[in-house]
């Protein structure tokens, strides 16, 4: 009698047991699809605030032409304010009229881009030889 | 043995109980995680959908202002295509297909730059809805800067100095202007001036003593770069950020150029200065310095040129062209794409018909002009084609002056060049280097002053005026 007793209850236990380990498989899945959608959800964010940072390179490019095609002389070295972050200008490469260089960082968050233009002149107006994304700067100095 | 027998079958159930409870917890869990996952990625991928949205609004906006920045005004708009194709701004917003509205709003921050904020905005029901921004600057830097009619060229104001400084090269800013001249006759060898208004140009620091006669000088960022005769520091470099308070103090770092006082010209590219010099029997004629570190200038080399001296220089894709004295080749051509091994070019130049020293280079494009002293039988100005060669392997077309030319500059777009002439009644010659390489008389423009010779000239972009460099004045001219 005692032995179909504790028979009988190891019964219970061992679906209690299946139970909890398969809950624990379950759990786990249940992790892994919400790191999967913190993912995929930050995905979106960080491409918002990296496509802002690259737009924050672009003002500074913007502001950094006018500059020049204003005063040949321009210096750059200047941090920007931006509403959605900042932007940086670096020290113009080249002087005078013709083959300048000009070098932008925008930063939106976490994120940095950066720009390089190698211009053939300023004036009468501004002709670009080559405005390319890069990952590290090496046409200006900072 | 009945009553044990229902006790074990209650366990059981409640054991089951707890495990179907357990189970449907988890389970719920995780098709709840299932469902806030497939949340997460469609909110995701509407994120990412606006922003891409709003990048194009931007780009719309950027090619409006392409084609004229003016068509930029103030107001929130739709980005759309007009029938021809081509971007316009029109309405208060743009629905996609799929649901996504998108309005770009300009706002005016000043005559020459504007913001533009482009919004997204959507709303697939409960739990689906958001909005991104992607903001931006836009300027007027396509604008273009006329250049003149020089075919008229007027005076528009002018320095006359008491003395005789005998003015020999300018170089300008926004502000202000630099002219250096000799010393032989009163000169002070530097001189600056205010030409905020360039029909009144105001000398300042009236005090400043080059103490050495200044030849060529340019302008590098806040740096002003000036060739003298001291033998000692042949190049100077002064500090010109505030150039109202101009002084001694503004000495930044000199180059003594080995010989003796007898650097020239120079140019400047990419933190390589490239000065020429005149004959020295134990020297050479040309050194290159690197001056990124004007606080540790270091030569990189130099090429000896035996018999020459080398008046003028001018940059063009990565050559040198130096107006020489050599009887056998006035023009000379060195390859610079390496400053630190210079070389001639192959063939090495272009020996010009007669013996006058070359003692100006302008660069125009395609085109090298060549000013040289007068000639009885030959011509002062030569224009020659590098477009296919480095070293010019056709001959020049040649134009008169008549007299000597000393300098000669030409503007940024090479429609016209400026010569500075030794002539009695064309101190400044005008030209237009279209009719000039269609083999006619370049001659459209002549100005005449009784300040003595034209020593220098140079253009200005920034104003569109050229700078003429006499025995005694310092002269603005205008286009028509």
């Amino acid at each position: 009698m005692n032995i179909q007793s504790s028979s009988n209850a190891r019964g219970g236990y061992v679906f209690l047991i299946s139970v909890l380990f398969v809950s624990a498989v379950a759990v786990s899945v249940l992790g892994s699809y919400l790191m999967l959608s913190i993912a995929a959800m930050e995905n979106g964010v960080t491409f918002q605030s990296s496509t802002q940072a690259l737009e924050n390179a672009q003002t500074c490019a913007e502001r950094g032409l006018m500059s020049l095609f204003l005063d040949n002389g321009y210096t750059g070295a200047e941090t920007l304010a931006l509403s959605e972050g900042s932007c940086e200008i670096l020290q113009p490469g080249g002087f005078g009229n013709d083959n300048r260089t000009l070098c932008l960082e925008g930063i939106s968050g976490s994120h940095t881009r950066r720009i390089e233009i190698v211009l053939e002149r300023l004036l009468p107006s501004i002709q670009v030889y080559s405005w390319q994304e890069v990952a590290t700067i090496t046409s200006c100095s900072y | 043995m009945r009553i044990k027998t229902y006790q074990r079958s209650g366990v059981l159930f409640l054991d089951a109980l707890i495990g179907v409870a357990v189970f449907s917890i988890v389970v719920s869990g995780v098709i709840y995680a299932m469902l806030f996952s497939q949340q997460g990625m469609l909110k995701s991928g509407d994120r990412i959908r606006a922003v891409f949205l709003n990048q194009k609004a931007i780009a719309a906006v950027r090619a409006v202002r392409d084609s004229d920045f003016s068509n930029l005004t103030e107001g929130t708009f739709g980005a759309r295509l007009n029938p021809s194709g081509a971007w316009e701004l029109s309405g208060t917003g743009v629905t996609t297909e799929d649901g996504y509205t998108t309005f770009v709003t300009i706002t005016s921050l000043s005559s020459e730059r504007m913001s533009a904020t482009a919004l997204s905005v959507w709303d697939f029901g409960i739990g689906a809805s958001g909005s991104t921004v992607l903001s931006t600057e836009i300027t007027d830097w396509h604008r273009v800067q006329e250049v003149g009619n020089w075919a008229l060229a007027s005076l528009d104001g002018a320095y006359i100095d008491d003395d005789t400084p005998l003015f020999n090269s300018a170089a300008a800013t926004l502000t202000h202007a630099f002219a250096t001249s000799e010393t032989s006759d009163g000169g002070a060898g530097l001189y600056v001036f205010d030409i905020t208004d360039t029909s009144d140009p105001l000398r300042i620091a009236e005090g400043f003593n080059l103490g050495a006669a200044g030849h060529d000088i340019l302008i590098v960022g806040t740096n002003l770069f000036i060739i003298t005769e001291d033998s000692g520091q042949e190049v100077r470099i002064y500090d010109i950020e505030t150039p109202s308070s101009f002084n001694t103090g503004n000495f930044v770092a000199s180059i003594n150029v080995p010989g003796n006082a007898k650097a020239r010209a120079f140019a400047y590219y990419d933190d390589t200065l490239y000065v020429t010099a005149a004959e020295d029997t134990g020297e050479s004629e040309i050194y290159s310095y690197d001056v990124s570190d004007l606080g540790s200038i270091s030569q990189l080399d130099d090429l000896n040129d035996p018999g020459s001296s080398f008046l003028d220089i001018r940059l063009l894709n990565g050559y040198a062209y130096l107006g020489s004295s050599m009887d056998t080749m006035e023009l000379r051509v060195v390859d610079v794409f390496d400053p630190s091994d210079l070389e001639f070019a192959a063939g090495g130049g272009y020996n010009l018909t007669d013996t006058t020293d070359a003692t100006s280079i302008a660069a125009l494009g395609d085109y090298i002009l060549v000013g040289r002293n007068q000639g009885d039988i030959t011509e002062e100005l030569h224009l020659f084609d590098v477009s296919e060669s480095p070293v010019p392997p056709d001959a020049p077309w040649n134009a008169e002056t008549g007299e000597s030319v000393n300098a000669l500059d030409a503007d940024p777009t090479a429609t016209y060049a400026f010569a500075a002439t030794n002539h009695d009644s064309q101190e400044l010659v005008v030209l237009n280097i279209a009719t000039f390489a269609a083999g006619g008389n370049p001659i459209t423009e002549t100005y005449n002053t009784t300040t003595g010779d034209g020593r220098g000239v140079t253009y200005d972009i920034l104003h569109d005026r050229v700078f003429l460099l006499t025995n005694t004045a310092f002269i603005i001219l205008q286009p028509s």
